[in-house]
Parts: C-alpha cells; structure tokens; sequence
C-alpha cells in the first residue's frame, strides 16, 4: 500500500523532515534566534547565486561557472564610483545594472553564442574560462579607471569600509543582532528578483520561449523563436543578477578587491538550485535560505569553519534521493536538443585491415611508445616528476571518459575520489607499511565502494544534480577525510614518510625515472582496461544509456546497474590513481586535494576529448606541456584561463578534434589511393557529382570523390550528399 | 556466455592474478625503512643567552673568538656533538667551535666595521680551512642556491605599483650586493659564497638583465595549492652539480618545498612559520621569522600582564557601557579569532594562548576559528561578529592574517560592536600600509604585539645599510628587507660554524649566539630555544593605530610605538599600559 500526500501535505511532511534533520545535526544546540536570522540573511546571496545558475541553466543547459563573477566588475565600477566619486546611490545603482547588462550582452555574442552547437559538457568547461576572464575584469576596474594602487605608494587609494547608502543609516535589531537598512535592501530585491523571474517565465511570451528553447533549441527554432536573441536576454539577465548580489552585499560587508568565487561558494548556491530542480526561482529562494542557515548554524555550533562545506554532500543526497519522480524530462539530457558530449568514430571497418592502416597504426603506437619512454630522459628531475603527476591526472582523466563521455554522468569531484584513494595510501603506505600492489588495489576498491555512494543519486538524476553532489563529494574529502584534525591518526607525517617501495624487494622505485615507468604503467593498464570494457557488450550498453536510456531500457537493460557500474570502474581508477600520485610525492598534502583540481581535470578531459580515451591522454598532455613545461607563468594561464576558452572556441571537440582530423585526412588519402569510398569519411564532405564538379559548383571536392550521377543512392548515404 | 569462452577469455588475468598474489606473499613490495628527521634537534637547544662550547676541531689554523658582543648569558650548551643526522653531506661526531671568553669584545678593524644587528662577534683566522666538510662547500666555496619562483606578469605589475615587488634588475643587484657584503664582512675562513645556477630555460642568469648578472634558480610558477609542482622544484635543487650546502627560499615559498628538501637532507632557510612543522624537520628549516606559536605566547603574556582580569579600557562606547550599569565598563571577555590554514599552523598556538590567558585569570576565551578561504570569508565574519557581539565580549585576539581581519572589522562597526582589537603583530598585519585597509571605525580600537617595524625611513634598516655597503648609489626595494634578512643568516652560520662547517656545528654556533638586534628597527633574533630552535624573532615591541595619523606612505592611518619603539623580550612585558596616552585617535 502506497501512502498518497496532497501536495500541501507532502510540502508540510518535507519541512518536518528538514527541521527534524536540522536538529539531528546539530544534536539539539539550536543557535540564537539574531544568528539564524542573520544565517538567513547570508543565504540570500547564494539565493542570487543560485537564481542566476537556474536561468543560465534553463537557456543553455550548463553549469555557469561564472555566475559569480560575471557582475563583479560593474557591480565594483557602481560601488567605487559611490565611494571615491561620490554619485548618488541611484545613479551607482543604474551604472551598476546597465554596464552589467552591456558585459553580459558582449559575452554572450562574443563568446556563448560561439558554442550553441557545441556539447554542452564544452560550453560549461567554456564558463570556467570565462569566470577568469571576468574576475581579472574586476581586478583591473579599480586600477585602469580609478588609478587606485592596491595596498598603495601613490595614486589613490580606499579601505574596505562598506559605501554609505541611503539606507545605512537606518538600522534595527533582532535577536541581539544588528542589522542595516542594506540588509533588508537585499531581501526585498531578491524577493521582488524571485517573484518576477517566476512570473516572467510563466506569464511573459519571453519566458515561455526560453523554456521551449531550452527544451529543445532546434524545435523552438522552427517555431519562429530566435533562441539566439533569447540567450541574449538570459546572460544579460544573468550578469545582471552577480552583479547586484555583488553590489547589494557589498553595501554590508564592504569592499572586497579580487575575489574569485571558487568550489567552496558555488556548492551553496549550486545546493540551493539543485532543491530547486534547477526550475523553480521560490525553491532556489527557500533553499538558499536553508542552506545559510544550515550551514552558518553548523558553523555557530561545532565552531568548525570546515564542517558546513563538508555537510553539503549527506544534504544533497537526502534532497535528491527524495525528489523521486519529480525532476522534469527537460533535465535528462538525452531528451533535449543538446548533446553532453561530440562522439569520435572509430577507424571505418572498410580500411582497418589495409596493410597502410594497420602499419600506420602501429608506427603511431610505436612513435607514441618512444616518445613517453624516451623522452623522460632528456628531462631533468623535476620536470620527470611533473610528468609522472600528468600521467597520474591521464589516469583521472580516463576515468572521467569512462564516467563523463561515455556514461554521460557529469562529476566535478573526480578528484576527490582520488583524495579517496590517497588517504588509503597513506594509511596503509605510511603507516601499515603495506605491499605496494595490495595498496593501489584497496586504494582503487575503497573509491568503488565510495563512488558507488555517491553514484546513487545516478540512478535517478544527470547533469547539475550529479555534479553538485561529486563537487561537494570533492570538498567532504580534502576538509574532513584528509584533515589530520579528524584522521590524523591514519594520515602520514613526517614521522610516517609514504616512501617510494623497493619491487619485489630487489627493485628500488626511489628514483623518479623508475617511478615515471611504474606511473605510465598503470596508465597503460587504465587505458588497457578502458579499451576492453569499450570493446565489450558492458561498453556498448553504457553508451546505449547514456545516448538513449528510454530505448536502452526498452531492450531490457537495467539502466541503474548500467551507471552505477560505470561509476564503479571510473572510481576503482580514479582511486588508484590517487593512491599512485601519493607514492610519487612521497607525501600526502592536504592541499593538493582541492576540489578546484577537479574542475581542472574536468577541463582537462574536455580539452582532449571527453569521449576519446587518446583524447584523455591528449588533454593531461597539454595541461602538463602548458603548465609545467617550464614555459612562464603567461602560457600557465593558457593551460586553464583564456586558452581555454579561445581552444574550445576554435576546436570544441577539444585537442582530440584536432588529432582525429588529421588522422580523417590520412585514411581518406588511403581511401584513395585504394578506390575505396568510405561513406562515414566522406558524409562531412560536399560530394558533387560530376556534372556539378565540371560546372565548378562544388569547389573543394576532390576528383576522386566525384561519382557519377548513376551511382547517387546506390554507393553513397543519401543524406551524405545534400545539394 | 559458454563457460568454455569465459575460460578463454579470462584465463590470462587470473594467470596474472595468481602469479601477482603469490609474488606479493613471497616478495612484497614494501617502503624501505624510514629516515625519521627532527631527531637532531636534541640537545642542541640553548634555554637563553647560551654561548657554544663545543670542542675545537677542524683543520689548519686556530680560531680565536676574542668574546662575546654584550654576552650576557654563562649557560654553555654541548653542541650537537651527540646529534646524529641521516643523510649525505653532514659530518655526525666532534663539533667545531670557537673558544669563547665571554666578556666584551671588539669589532675586527676594517671586516665588520658598521654596528649591523645580526653580525655575530668577529672571529679572525689564519691557516687553511677544513676543505669539503659538507656537501656544497669546499676549500674556496659555500655553495647556495637562492630559490625564485616566476610571479606573472599581471601580479608583478600590481605589486610594482604598491611598492611591495621588485622588478628583476632590483632582485638581481640585490642578490649581488648582499653576496657581495657577506663575503666581504663575515668570516668564512678563506670560502666565499657562490650562488648556483638553476637548469633549464628559467636560468636566473639567463634571464638576469644586461647590467647585471646573477645566477639563481628561476623555479616555475606554482599554485600555494600545487604541492606536486613545489616538491618537483625541490627535486630539482637536490639533483643539482655541484651540490648546494643550503637553500634560500625567501618567504615566498610553501611547506611542501620545505619538507621535500628536509626529506633530502638539504638546509633550508625561509618561511617555516610553525615550531611545530620547523622541529619535526630539524635542522633543516630555518627561518628569521617569529614561530606562530610564539606570536600566540607573546599575546598571552600581553594578555595577562596588561589585559586579563581588568575592565575594558579602549573599546567603542557601546562595549564600554555593556557592563552592570553604563557608566562602570565590564571586565574583559576575551576571545580569539584565529585562521585554520591548510597545513594548520595556528590552532596549537590558539590553544596555547587560550589555556595561559585562562590560567592568569583572564577566563574563558572563546575561540572562534575561520576557513582562511576567500570564498567564505565574508559570511564567517559576519556569523563571527554576531557571536562576539552576542557574546558580549569586549576584548579579541585578532591571530590572523590581516586579510582576513579587513571584513572582520566592516562586521564589528556594522554590528556597532568596537571591541578592543588586540592585534598579534602576524600576517603583516602591523604594515601601516595594510592597516589603512581595514575598517577605521573599528580598527581605531586595535592596538597589542608588534613583531616589524615598517614606519622608519629606510636609512635606519641593515637592508639598506648594506645594499649601499655593496657599493650602489640608488635605494633597495623595499623587500630588500627579506632578502638580506636570509643573507644575514647564512653569513651567521658559516661563520659560526667554523673553519670546518657540518650541519652539527652550524646548529651548535647558530644556537650558541645571543639574542641580535633588538633594535628600534631590529628585532631581536635568537635560535635554539628550546622548543623553537628553527625560527629566531624573540621580541615585539607595542604600539596602537591612530587612523588620523599620517602613514610612512603620506596616507592617514599610521602605528605609534609605545617608548619609542622598545622592543619587549619574553619576561619583559610589564603591567603598565602605555598605548592611547591621549585617549583613542
């Protein structure tokens, strides 16, 4: 018998639910009542941040990186206008809005419009680069149009005291807190940003268009809806949004130069639109509201600034598990006009037996295989050392083709599955001193065993849900598991080294060259592993899922297994690999885990190719040659700023594009020279017919790919040879 | 599947299953034994003043200390002739000294001829000095690499503008000047210093400019959070030909570089803010700087000496009247608010200060810790602020960074809670040019330990006296202070180490020396307390804020030193309070 609740009733049942975890949390020590409404307060600018994420979200189907910082720099122009110049709060205000409104219609013509085909897993790592981008705006703001010299000899200068506004000087009291008229400023905006969003959405022929667009672009397209002026609107709307939280806030907690919103902010926000479903503006306002007061009233209770980070992950796995049943169809991705990720083909079944193939094949293996074992010889042992971490981020970054391309689960805490595997090896490297071997293997079993936790709300929900519960998953790790304040009976120290093992007790690996080998033989059985489980009937069925789950379910195949097992296998890797860069550095440093690094690993596997497993390789290639080839600080941003965003506008199928191209050309030559036409070769090619090609029609055909108009249909897929 | 296929299939990874299970019984593959560091420290510390008495030793000629510059301490230490230390290059066994007579004692004519603060008394020597005692250093040479890492270019240019950066030509002459000096003034028994160079293609001396040449090591660019990229620099020092004897890597660089080269056996000088991190690495890190946990030892004495016990003297209005009736201020209510970075190297101080203010009477401190993380910053000190003002406590540790402290001040005048704002001196907190950033409504109530002294011209600093002793005309960057900062240490240690340097004897006479310095503009500078052997700064002088008071940097906000800028060893802190003689600025 099912128990069936009235909407009201389950809404009550909900908020029970909450207050009853609430108190179970804090173990019944609820903070004052001026704290919790100041811890409402607080969550009024995730709120902001959370609604901004729903609306980039509802447009383009991304997680937008840079929703925080997207208004920093109008919000920064309005406020020091306010404070060195002068100008009236109205007038700071109105800069504020309409240089926000003007940095988001540039962005997105200039940048997002660029990736509207685009795999949306391109586009969201695109935002990554965008938020650097944007936050250096900020910085240069005071500097280029204030001439303020930041901690400054000469030129002008502000301390970080809030701007006076009309409504500093009112005040009142709560509970023994004090607040500004500032403060209430900030809820009646956002309340006001709330209720109009929602009737704009639902009521406005903008809105509804957006929704529809979002839903599905090509449809809303041929409905007469330009979906590109409606993404305009969006991101405007958007920068709008950062940027009257930043200025908002800022009127309260003062002036805060050069801030990055980094993992550790997004999760909060991200939280609250994840409570929302991504959909619902008064959700996002209730959630980010429950989200400061959990996590300011966890702050107030245990007096640990790194629990509420930490609790954000039990949070969202209780809020999604039971939101059952009521995510949208607009939310699995499968189902909406935007891909996750570019698919490469393999080599067509026509050419792959030519001896030129087969032996151009190997020569790249074998060119390949020479440049990774000889190559570390020419490096100083430093630089040996990078490499050997780059082949332990080659190994996360097959992980995530395993999860990401080919699963279509989006995790941004990849990384903290390693951190997984790292506390494993310090317990048993550093202080069990365990077999070397044994110790990857329980390394790479606990991360299964912890991706398969996290991996549970995979059985109900994609995209943002997942990768806000992996992201926080990520912070849980470095904060609490690798903190010596909570396991530091198990973390190594000085006095418990995680040395470099002896092999079989004859073989030292203290060396880094030795260890070099040892890393890029794992990498090798990663990538071994990753090849077979794509070759066999498991590879096809992930790929079945994440490309069509209703069909794959509908050739009975059981779609929750299907993702739980590829989180497994991708956390068993991801683990071992953390295991792995925990023996290289001989150490296991808190902060090499931060979460930021799997959001760089992330853009690392986009660069390459997510769904390419050379692509994986390709993508830590260019991150360690960018970033650790000794190269200056002005390619290091290259690596993760501007370069990406520039690479990805150029080649959205990332480092892979490029090789597979050229590789394309190569066998389309072999192709020729064999008389063979190969139709998945030729189908992104103009094929003209002879007529055409003597007529000069089609330009770049290529003679030998001219048929005769006889053979139209019979040799070559009609829809290969559109005129 | 058909059992038959799914032998075939999977027979060759069992095969290698079982062979790798029994492999691992048979032959595990396990860590050899470790080198556990930290052990050398033992017996080395001086409790004060203690002068080294180590046997003589070394080849060639004699050496003859003629006594001790203002000696006051009779304690005599065994020099580290029981530590024995792991690893390549360190000589265990007899420790050379130098004989010492104590008393007063003069300069040598014409070697150390200004008064600078941290020269150790002059040793003369005649004869040959004791050739290769330890790696790096020969019969001509101390070999030493001075670490730089690449700042970008947009940081550069920031740091340029504010005056807190220096452009390469600056780095270099100061790298030229203060080698110069040091081999020119210390003794060092017939060696001089030479900076190696590092490989590849940031070679210092490659990228040196064309009127100045220096070799240095030009590291990579890497994250505070890139612990991987850190150790590889590291990797890099301990792999170079010739060998350096230590490593200079200013303050600019992070804990994994300093572990690494300690798991490598290499002395390294610069930025080991922790005792707790420095001793369990001895005697590897050395640093001028003042331990985090005696930073916390000085506010506690701060504390009970002036503080604890005593009703609130120089808070906002609102906390002056939050006692019993309006007109007799409370008692303090102390608490601390202190960063928790990551490695943690401020909680053990924390505690520490808390269980001393709370044993002198000063009662329970509340302890309200912060993620030192940018990103949740702003909210924590709002939810912090609240709970002091909630709390009614009238008197905060400020222990942290002065970033940090800037929205912790907005929140208090928002609160309109102006506690007394005990500042710890740390995180260049105590730079008049920092200070102007933080909130001044709040901030006018901030006084306490001073460990710098930023406000003097710069005629009046070492720094600048020696950058001009190297012979050029224009005035040293303003970090220059740091750089000669590493420069006075390492001439100090191979001086006392004697003609036949080892890490022993460089431990023994560093810890033999007596305070230096303790200066208006010179702080006082010890190693080998037990305890905190590695970190040297011993003393912090007093001083408030007066944000209408003009700034070293021509702008309002400035520090006031109480007598003139005294500096206040351990011990010495007294009762009496001397800040805000003419109520609050």
């Amino acid at each position: 018998m099912t128990l069936r609740l009235a909407p009201w009733q389950r809404s009550v049942a909900g908020a029970l639910l909450a207050v009853l975890g609430y108190e179970a949390l804090l173990g019944g020590k609820t903070p004052p009542f001026g704290i919790l409404v100041l811890s409402a307060f607080i969550g009024l600018s995730y709120a902001m941040l959370a609604i901004g994420l729903i609306l980039v979200y509802r447009a383009n189907r991304v997680i937008n990186f840079a929703q925080g910082q997207i208004g920093a720099a109008p919000a920064m122009l309005g406020i020091l206008l306010m404070k060195l110049d002068h100008w009236p709060y109205p007038l700071a205000l109105a800069v504020t809005v309409l240089s926000a409104a003007a940095l988001g219609f540039l962005v997105e013509v200039a940048i997002i419009r660029r990736f509207a085909r685009a795999p949306r897993l391109v586009l969201m790592i695109a935002t990554v680069g965008l938020s650097l981008v944007v936050a250096l705006l900020q910085l240069l703001v005071p500097t280029l149009i204030f001439g303020i010299k930041l901690h400054g000899l000469g030129g002008r200068t502000v301390d970080s005291a809030p701007p006076i506004t009309p409504f500093s000087a009112f005040h009142f009291e709560i509970g023994g807190v004090r607040f500004s008229g500032d403060v209430l400023v900030i809820a009646v905006v956002t309340g006001l940003t709330v209720a109009a969003l929602a009737l704009f959405f639902r009521r406005s022929n903008i809105g509804l268009a957006i929704r529809a667009s979002a839903e599905n672009a090509d449809r809303a397209l041929l409905m007469g809806i330009s979906v590109r002026r409606l993404s305009t609107v969006v991101w405007m709307l958007s920068a709008v949004l950062s940027a009257l939280a930043i200025f908002l806030q800022t009127a309260v907690t003062g002036i805060n130069l050069g801030v990055d919103i980094g993992p550790s902010a997004l999760i909060y926000g991200l939280a609250a639109a994840i409570f929302a479903r991504m959909t619902s503006f008064p959700r996002a306002l209730i959630g980010a509201v429950g989200v400061g007061i959990l996590t300011q009233s966890i702050y107030y209770v245990y007096n640990d600034p790194f629990l509420p980070g930490a609790v954000m992950v039990p949070v969202l796995l209780v809020v999604l598990l039971t939101q059952r049943g009521k995510l949208s169809r607009g939310e699995d991705a499968g189902v909406a006009s935007f891909k996750q990720a570019a698919e490469f083909r393999p080599i067509p079944p026509e050419l792959r037996r030519l001896p030129e193939v087969l032996w151009g094949r190997r020569a790249a293996g074998f060119l390949t295989l020479a440049a990774v074992t000889l190559v570390p010889l020419s490096l100083d042992v430093g630089r040996l050392s990078l490499a050997a971490v780059v082949i332990v981020y080659a190994v996360v970054c097959v992980s995530l083709v395993i999860l990401t391309g080919w699963s279509g689960q989006i995790s941004l805490g990849q990384w903290g599955l390693s951190g997984v595997g790292a506390f494993i090896a310090g317990w048993f490297g550093g202080h069990l001193h365990a077999d070397f071997f044994v110790t990857l293997l329980a390394a790479g079993l606990a991360g299964a065993v912890a991706s398969l936790v996290i991996g549970l709300p995979a059985l109900r929900i994609q995209g943002p849900f997942l990768a806000g519960t992996t992201l926080a998953f990520a912070i849980s790790v470095q904060v609490l598991l690798l903190s010596p304040k909570y396991f530091g009976d198990y973390l190594p120290d000085v006095a418990h080294n995680v040395d470099r093992p002896i092999l079989y007790g004859h073989y030292s690996l203290a060396g880094p060259l030795a260890f070099y080998y040892i890393c890029l033989g794992v990498l090798v059985a990663a990538l071994a592993s990753a090849t077979a489980i794509r070759r066999t009937r498991a590879g096809r069925v992930i790929i079945g899922v994440r490309d069509n789950t209703r069909g794959a379910q509908g050739y009975g195949i059981n779609v929750s297994r299907t993702r739980i097992v590829a989180f497994t296998i991708s956390g068993f890797w991801a683990a071992l690999a953390g295991a792995l860069f925990v023996y290289q550095q001989g150490a296991l440093d808190q902060v090499s885990f931060d979460p930021q690094v799997s959001i760089l690993l992330m853009t690392i596997v986009v660069i390459g190719g997510v769904t390419s497993l050379p692509g994986a390789v390709l993508g830590a290639a260019y991150l360690g040659i960018l970033k650790y080839g000794g190269f200056g600080p002005e390619f290091q941003t290259l690596a993760t700023g501007l370069g990406v965003l520039i690479l990805l506008m150029v080649a959205p199928g990332g480092v892979a594009q490029g090789f597979y191209a050229i590789r394309d050309n190569a066998l389309r030559v072999v192709a020729r020279r064999n008389g063979i036409l190969v139709p998945s070769l030729t189908e992104d090619r103009r094929v003209a017919t002879l007529e055409e090609a003597r007529a000069g029609v089609v330009r770049d055909a290529h003679p030998d790919e001219v048929v005769e108009e006889s053979e139209y249909g019979t040799r070559l897929d009609a829809e290969a040879v559109p005129v | 599947m058909k059992p038959t296929q799914m032998l075939s299939r999977y027979s060759p990874l069992v095969v290698v299953a079982i062979i790798q299970l029994v492999v691992v019984l048979l032959a595990p593959s396990t860590p050899p034994m470790s080198t556990v560091l930290g052990d050398a420290v033992a017996g080395g510390a001086a409790g004060s003043n203690g002068i080294a008495s180590g046997g003589a030793g070394g080849t060639g000629g004699g050496v003859t200390t003629p006594g001790q510059v203002g000696g006051t301490g009779s304690s005599t230490v065994a020099g580290g002739s029981s530590s024995t230390v792991a690893g390549p290059g360190l000589t265990a066994g007899g420790v050379v000294g130098s004989t010492s007579s104590g008393g007063a004692v003069g300069r040598c004519p014409g070697n150390q001829p200004a008064p600078w603060n941290y020269m150790p008394p002059c040793v003369t020597f005649n004869g040959t000095n004791g050739g290769a005692s330890m790696t790096g250093v020969t019969d001509k040479e101390i070999r030493f690499v001075w670490y730089e890492g690449v700042t970008p270019a947009a940081v550069a240019a920031i740091g340029s503008q504010a005056g807190l950066s220096f452009t390469e030509t600056q780095l270099c002459e100061s790298l030229t000047g203060y080698t110069k000096v040091v081999n020119k003034r210390y003794q060092l028994y017939g060696r001089h210093f030479v900076s190696l160079d590092g490989p590849g293609p940031h070679s210092g001396k490659a990228q040196g400019s064309s009127s100045c040449q220096f070799p240095y090591f030009q590291g990579d660019n890497c994250d505070s959070t890139d612990a991987a990229c850190w150790r590889a620099q590291a990797d890099v020092i301990a792999a170079m030909k010739p060998k350096p004897a230590f490593v200079i890597g200013n303050v600019q660089v992070q804990v994994p570089f300093l572990d690494e080269l300690a798991k490598k056996h290499i002395p390294v000088l610069g930025q080991g803010s922790s005792d707790g991190f420095t001793e369990a690495r001895a005697p590897y890190v050395w640093d001028w700087q003042m331990s985090m946990e005696n930073v916390a030892n000085f506010g506690a004495e701060y504390f009970c000496k002036k503080l604890a016990g005593r009703p609130v003297k120089w808070a906002g209005s609102e906390v002056l009247q939050s006692g019993t009736t309006p007109t007799t201020p409370p008692t303090r209510k102390i608490a601390i608010v202190h960063d928790v970075p990551v490695p943690d190297t401020f909680t053990p101080g924390a505690k520490a200060f808390m269980k001393t203010v709370k044993s002198c009477g000063g009662g329970d401190v509340a302890e309200f810790p912060f993620d030192a993380n940018v990103n949740t910053l702003a909210q924590d000190m709002q939810t912090i602020a609240a709970k002091i003002k909630l709390g009614g406590y009238t008197t905060i540790y400020t222990y942290m960074d002065f970033i940090a402290e800037i929205p912790l001040t907005n929140d208090l005048s928002s609160e309109n809670w102006r506690p007394e704002l005990v500042m710890a001196g740390a995180g260049a907190s105590d730079d008049d040019k920092l200070a102007q950033l933080m909130n001044p409504d709040s901030y006018k109530y901030s006084f306490g330990p001073s460990l710098t002294n930023f406000g003097l011209p710069p005629q009046a600093y070492d720094y600048y006296k020696a950058y001009r002793d190297a012979g050029y005309t224009d005035e040293p960057p303003l970090l220059g202070q740091n750089i000669w900062s590493y420069f006075w240490i390492a001439g100090d240690m191979f001086q006392v180490g004697g003609p036949s340097p080892t890490l022993p004897s460089i431990q023994a006479g560093m810890f033999a020396l007596p305070v230096l310095g303790g200066t208006k503009a010179h702080p006082g500078m010890k190693f080998g307390v037990r305890g905190d052997a590695y970190l040297a700064q011993r003393d912090i002088r007093e001083v408030w804020w007066c944000p209408t008071k003009t700034g070293p940097n021509g702008r309002a906000g400035a520090y006031t030193g109480v007598l003139n800028d005294m500096r206040f060893q351990h011990g010495q802190i007294d009762g009496t309070m001397r800040v805000f003689p003419n109520g609050v600025c």
